[in-house]
Protein backbone atom coordinates (compact mmCIF):
# COMPACT_ATOMS: atom_id res chain seq x y z
CA UNK A 1 0.00 0.00 0.00
CA UNK A 2 2.01 3.28 -0.89
CA UNK A 3 1.55 6.77 0.63
CA UNK A 4 -0.58 8.32 -1.98
CA UNK A 5 -3.31 5.14 -1.89
CA UNK A 6 -3.47 5.43 2.19
CA UNK A 7 -3.97 9.14 1.61
CA UNK A 8 -6.74 8.52 -0.50
CA UNK A 9 -8.76 6.18 1.51
CA UNK A 10 -8.48 8.46 4.92
CA UNK A 11 -9.93 11.25 2.12
CA UNK A 12 -12.55 8.76 0.99
CA UNK A 13 -13.83 7.55 4.18
CA UNK A 14 -13.77 11.30 5.79
CA UNK A 15 -16.22 12.17 3.04
CA UNK A 16 -18.33 8.74 3.37
CA UNK A 17 -18.24 9.96 7.41
CA UNK A 18 -19.35 13.29 6.71
CA UNK A 19 -22.29 11.67 4.40
CA UNK A 20 -23.29 9.22 6.72
CA UNK A 21 -23.14 12.02 9.40
CA UNK A 22 -25.13 14.16 7.02
CA UNK A 23 -27.57 11.39 6.34
CA UNK A 24 -27.60 10.76 10.38
CA UNK A 25 -29.35 14.15 10.77
CA UNK A 26 -31.61 13.67 7.87
CA UNK A 27 -33.08 10.32 9.24
CA UNK A 28 -33.39 12.36 12.91
CA UNK A 29 -35.59 15.05 11.58
CA UNK A 30 -37.92 12.55 9.20
CA UNK A 31 -38.27 10.55 12.39
CA UNK A 32 -39.37 13.63 14.15
CA UNK A 33 -42.78 12.29 15.60
CA UNK A 34 -40.90 9.84 17.85
CA UNK A 35 -39.48 11.36 20.68
CA UNK A 36 -35.86 12.56 21.48
CA UNK A 37 -35.12 10.18 23.60
CA UNK A 38 -36.28 7.73 21.89
CA UNK A 39 -34.46 8.42 19.07
CA UNK A 40 -31.43 9.04 21.11
CA UNK A 41 -32.19 5.26 22.63
CA UNK A 42 -32.67 3.41 19.23
CA UNK A 43 -29.23 5.26 17.47
CA UNK A 44 -27.26 4.20 20.58
CA UNK A 45 -29.26 0.65 20.70
CA UNK A 46 -28.00 0.23 16.37
CA UNK A 47 -24.73 1.48 17.50
CA UNK A 48 -24.03 -0.72 20.38
CA UNK A 49 -25.32 -3.91 18.32
CA UNK A 50 -22.51 -2.47 15.28
CA UNK A 51 -19.58 -2.16 17.65
CA UNK A 52 -20.31 -5.14 19.28
CA UNK A 53 -20.46 -7.21 15.72
CA UNK A 54 -16.98 -5.17 14.72
CA UNK A 55 -15.59 -6.55 18.22
CA UNK A 56 -16.78 -10.05 17.66
CA UNK A 57 -15.04 -9.74 14.67
CA UNK A 58 -11.76 -8.99 15.05
CA UNK A 59 -12.31 -11.66 18.09
CA UNK A 60 -12.02 -9.16 21.00
CA UNK A 61 -14.73 -8.71 24.04
CA UNK A 62 -14.79 -5.21 25.43
CA UNK A 63 -14.07 -6.59 28.95
CA UNK A 64 -10.07 -7.50 28.47
CA UNK A 65 -11.19 -10.64 26.44
CA UNK A 66 -8.93 -9.73 23.57
CA UNK A 67 -5.90 -7.22 22.65
CA UNK A 68 -8.47 -4.32 21.65
CA UNK A 69 -9.04 -3.54 25.64
CA UNK A 70 -5.98 -3.09 28.71
CA UNK A 71 -8.09 -1.05 30.83
CA UNK A 72 -10.88 -3.76 31.72
CA UNK A 73 -11.07 -7.24 32.63
CA UNK A 74 -12.96 -10.37 33.09
CA UNK A 75 -13.18 -13.85 33.60
CA UNK A 76 -14.95 -15.50 30.95
CA UNK A 77 -13.51 -13.60 27.96
CA UNK A 78 -13.78 -16.82 25.40
CA UNK A 79 -17.35 -16.42 25.38
CA UNK A 80 -18.59 -12.88 25.93
CA UNK A 81 -20.71 -12.28 23.41
CA UNK A 82 -22.84 -15.89 23.49
CA UNK B 1 -27.32 13.87 21.19
CA UNK B 2 -30.69 14.97 22.73
CA UNK B 3 -30.29 18.27 21.95
CA UNK B 4 -28.66 18.10 18.25
CA UNK B 5 -31.92 16.27 17.62
CA UNK B 6 -33.84 18.77 19.35
CA UNK B 7 -31.93 21.74 16.81
CA UNK B 8 -32.31 19.12 13.97
CA UNK B 9 -36.14 19.57 14.93
CA UNK B 10 -36.64 23.08 14.81
CA UNK B 11 -33.46 24.31 12.59
CA UNK B 12 -32.49 24.60 8.74
CA UNK B 13 -31.07 21.06 8.94
CA UNK B 14 -27.49 22.47 7.75
CA UNK B 15 -27.53 24.91 10.49
CA UNK B 16 -27.93 22.42 13.03
CA UNK B 17 -25.16 20.90 11.43
CA UNK B 18 -23.38 23.77 11.76
CA UNK B 19 -23.59 24.38 15.18
CA UNK B 20 -22.74 20.86 16.15
CA UNK B 21 -19.67 20.87 14.21
CA UNK B 22 -18.38 23.67 16.74
CA UNK B 23 -17.16 20.43 18.72
CA UNK B 24 -14.06 20.33 18.11
CA UNK B 25 -13.03 24.03 18.46
CA UNK B 26 -15.18 23.12 22.00
CA UNK B 27 -12.78 19.67 22.57
CA UNK B 28 -9.55 22.14 21.73
CA UNK B 29 -10.44 24.48 24.55
CA UNK B 30 -11.39 21.98 27.08
CA UNK B 31 -8.14 19.68 25.79
CA UNK B 32 -6.55 23.27 27.04
CA UNK B 33 -8.46 23.10 30.52
CA UNK B 34 -8.63 19.58 31.21
CA UNK B 35 -5.37 18.29 29.28
CA UNK B 36 -3.27 21.18 29.67
CA UNK B 37 -2.69 21.00 26.07
CA UNK B 38 -1.87 24.76 25.59
CA UNK B 39 -3.16 25.73 21.73
CA UNK B 40 -1.14 28.08 19.89
CA UNK B 41 -2.49 31.14 19.09
CA UNK B 42 -3.40 30.45 15.38
CA UNK B 43 -5.71 27.73 17.07
CA UNK B 44 -7.18 30.23 19.26
CA UNK B 45 -8.19 32.89 16.66
CA UNK B 46 -9.92 29.78 14.71
CA UNK B 47 -11.50 28.87 17.42
CA UNK B 48 -12.69 32.70 18.39
CA UNK B 49 -13.56 32.69 14.42
CA UNK B 50 -15.34 29.62 14.78
CA UNK B 51 -17.52 31.01 17.41
CA UNK B 52 -18.15 34.34 16.05
CA UNK B 53 -19.50 32.18 12.89
CA UNK B 54 -21.91 30.49 14.95
CA UNK B 55 -23.04 33.41 16.25
CA UNK B 56 -24.24 34.35 13.42
CA UNK B 57 -25.74 30.77 13.37
CA UNK B 58 -27.64 31.39 16.59
CA UNK B 59 -29.02 35.55 15.88
CA UNK B 60 -28.93 35.77 19.75
CA UNK B 61 -32.25 37.14 20.97
CA UNK B 62 -33.69 37.69 24.45
CA UNK B 63 -37.04 34.88 23.97
CA UNK B 64 -37.40 31.29 22.89
CA UNK B 65 -36.83 31.47 19.97
CA UNK B 66 -33.13 31.17 20.53
CA UNK B 67 -33.32 27.76 22.18
CA UNK B 68 -33.42 25.73 19.06
CA UNK B 69 -29.88 27.15 18.31
CA UNK B 70 -28.60 27.15 21.90
CA UNK B 71 -29.83 23.60 22.25
CA UNK B 72 -27.39 22.89 18.98
CA UNK B 73 -24.32 25.08 20.44
CA UNK B 74 -25.14 22.74 23.53
CA UNK B 75 -25.11 20.29 21.56
CA UNK B 76 -21.32 20.78 20.42
CA UNK B 77 -20.83 21.96 24.11
CA UNK B 78 -21.14 18.36 25.34
CA UNK B 79 -19.70 16.41 22.43
CA UNK B 80 -16.66 18.43 22.76
CA UNK B 81 -16.30 16.95 25.93
CA UNK B 82 -16.96 13.99 25.55
CA UNK B 83 -14.39 14.30 22.55
CA UNK B 84 -11.88 15.37 25.24
CA UNK B 85 -12.25 12.27 27.35
CA UNK B 86 -12.28 9.92 24.30
CA UNK B 87 -9.20 12.23 23.47
CA UNK B 88 -7.62 11.01 27.00
CA UNK B 89 -8.38 7.26 26.41
CA UNK B 90 -6.93 6.87 22.49
CA UNK B 91 -3.59 5.46 23.55
CA UNK B 92 -5.23 2.75 25.75
CA UNK B 93 -8.50 1.67 24.20
CA UNK B 94 -9.39 0.52 20.88
CA UNK B 95 -12.41 2.79 18.77
CA UNK B 96 -14.64 -0.02 18.54
CA UNK B 97 -14.36 -0.82 22.47
CA UNK B 98 -14.83 3.13 23.10
CA UNK B 99 -18.04 3.16 21.01
CA UNK B 100 -19.16 -0.31 22.48
CA UNK B 101 -19.22 0.99 26.01
CA UNK B 102 -20.12 4.60 25.33
CA UNK B 103 -23.32 3.47 23.62
CA UNK B 104 -24.09 0.28 26.41
CA UNK B 105 -23.97 3.76 28.94
CA UNK B 106 -26.10 5.58 27.02
CA UNK B 107 -28.61 2.79 26.36
CA UNK B 108 -28.52 1.74 29.99
CA UNK B 109 -29.26 5.37 30.90
CA UNK B 110 -31.88 6.02 28.57
CA UNK B 111 -33.31 2.76 29.27
CA UNK B 112 -35.75 3.83 32.18
CA UNK B 113 -37.16 6.68 30.42
CA UNK B 114 -37.78 5.71 27.81
CA UNK B 115 -39.41 2.65 28.82
CA UNK B 116 -41.49 4.75 31.21
CA UNK B 117 -43.22 6.60 28.32
CA UNK B 118 -42.71 3.91 25.33
CA UNK B 119 -45.33 3.50 22.83
CA UNK B 120 -45.24 1.48 20.13
CA UNK B 121 -43.74 3.40 16.86
CA UNK B 122 -45.05 3.33 13.80
CA UNK B 123 -43.41 0.65 11.01
CA UNK B 124 -41.94 3.78 9.39
CA UNK B 125 -40.48 5.72 11.97
CA UNK B 126 -38.93 2.02 13.62
CA UNK B 127 -37.08 2.34 10.12
CA UNK B 128 -36.21 6.04 10.09
CA UNK B 129 -34.79 5.02 13.89
CA UNK B 130 -33.05 2.26 12.50
CA UNK B 131 -31.69 4.29 9.83
CA UNK B 132 -30.25 7.36 12.29
CA UNK B 133 -28.33 4.53 14.06
CA UNK B 134 -26.78 2.72 11.14
CA UNK B 135 -25.73 5.85 9.65
CA UNK B 136 -24.29 6.94 12.74
CA UNK B 137 -22.80 3.70 12.71
CA UNK B 138 -21.39 3.97 9.42
CA UNK B 139 -20.48 7.53 10.31
CA UNK B 140 -18.63 6.53 13.04
CA UNK B 141 -16.73 3.95 11.65
CA UNK B 142 -15.58 5.44 8.64
CA UNK B 143 -14.32 8.56 11.09
CA UNK B 144 -11.99 6.13 12.42
CA UNK B 145 -10.91 4.59 9.16
CA UNK B 146 -10.13 7.82 7.91
CA UNK B 147 -8.27 8.60 11.08
CA UNK B 148 -6.13 5.15 10.64
CA UNK B 149 -5.23 5.89 7.14
CA UNK B 150 -4.62 9.61 6.89
CA UNK B 151 -3.30 12.87 8.87
CA UNK B 152 -5.70 14.09 11.75
CA UNK B 153 -6.12 17.56 11.01
CA UNK B 154 -6.96 16.66 7.28
CA UNK B 155 -9.43 14.06 8.11
CA UNK B 156 -11.00 16.34 10.37
CA UNK B 157 -11.26 19.15 7.61
CA UNK B 158 -12.80 16.81 5.11
CA UNK B 159 -15.42 15.47 7.68
CA UNK B 160 -16.53 19.30 8.22
CA UNK B 161 -18.57 18.24 4.74
CA UNK B 162 -21.10 17.16 7.18
CA UNK B 163 -22.67 20.70 6.83
CA UNK B 164 -22.31 21.06 2.75
CA UNK B 165 -24.00 17.51 2.64
CA UNK B 166 -26.89 18.28 5.31
CA UNK B 167 -27.07 21.53 3.60
CA UNK B 168 -28.12 19.67 0.38
CA UNK B 169 -30.30 17.14 1.79
CA UNK B 170 -32.03 19.94 3.43
CA UNK B 171 -32.55 21.76 -0.13
CA UNK B 172 -33.25 18.34 -2.11
CA UNK B 173 -35.82 16.97 0.63
CA UNK B 174 -37.41 19.79 2.54
CA UNK B 175 -36.92 23.17 0.16
CA UNK B 176 -34.79 24.62 3.07
CA UNK B 177 -32.15 27.65 2.57
CA UNK B 178 -29.96 28.61 5.18
CA UNK B 179 -30.51 32.73 5.13
CA UNK B 180 -27.67 34.80 4.43
CA UNK B 181 -26.01 35.00 8.28
CA UNK B 182 -26.19 31.19 8.36
CA UNK B 183 -24.27 30.99 5.21
CA UNK B 184 -21.72 33.53 6.60
CA UNK B 185 -21.30 31.38 9.82
CA UNK B 186 -20.57 28.39 7.96
CA UNK B 187 -18.40 30.07 6.13
CA UNK B 188 -16.21 31.19 9.20
CA UNK B 189 -16.82 28.01 10.66
CA UNK B 190 -14.97 26.26 7.74
CA UNK B 191 -12.65 29.27 7.65
CA UNK B 192 -11.75 28.31 10.57
CA UNK B 193 -11.13 25.02 10.27
CA UNK B 194 -9.29 25.59 7.67
CA UNK B 195 -7.07 27.66 9.68
CA UNK B 196 -6.85 24.59 12.09
CA UNK B 197 -5.74 22.25 9.55
CA UNK B 198 -3.10 24.40 7.83
CA UNK B 199 -1.75 25.17 11.10
CA UNK B 200 -1.28 21.45 11.83
CA UNK B 201 -0.13 20.45 8.48
CA UNK B 202 2.81 23.29 8.94
CA UNK B 203 3.63 22.13 12.20
CA UNK B 204 3.52 18.41 10.94
CA UNK B 205 5.80 19.21 7.53
CA UNK B 206 8.29 20.73 10.25
CA UNK B 207 8.40 17.50 12.34
CA UNK B 208 9.18 15.90 8.99
CA UNK B 209 12.00 18.22 7.70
Amino acid sequence: MTALDDHRKAVLFALLAAAFLAAMAAFAKLAADVGLLERVFGRNLVMLLVAWAVLRRRGAGPWGCGPTVRGLSCAPCSDWAG
Amino acid sequence: MTCYFYAIDHLVLADAAMLNKLSPFVALVAAWAFLAERPTARTMAAVALAFAGALLVIKPRFDLTVLPALAGFGSALFAGCAYTIVRSLRDREAPETIIFVFSLVTVVLLLPPVAVGFSAPRPLDLLWVACIGVAAAAGQFSLTYAFRHGPAAEVALYSYMTIVFAGLIGLVVWGETPDVASAAGAAAILAAAGVVYSGARGRSTAAKG
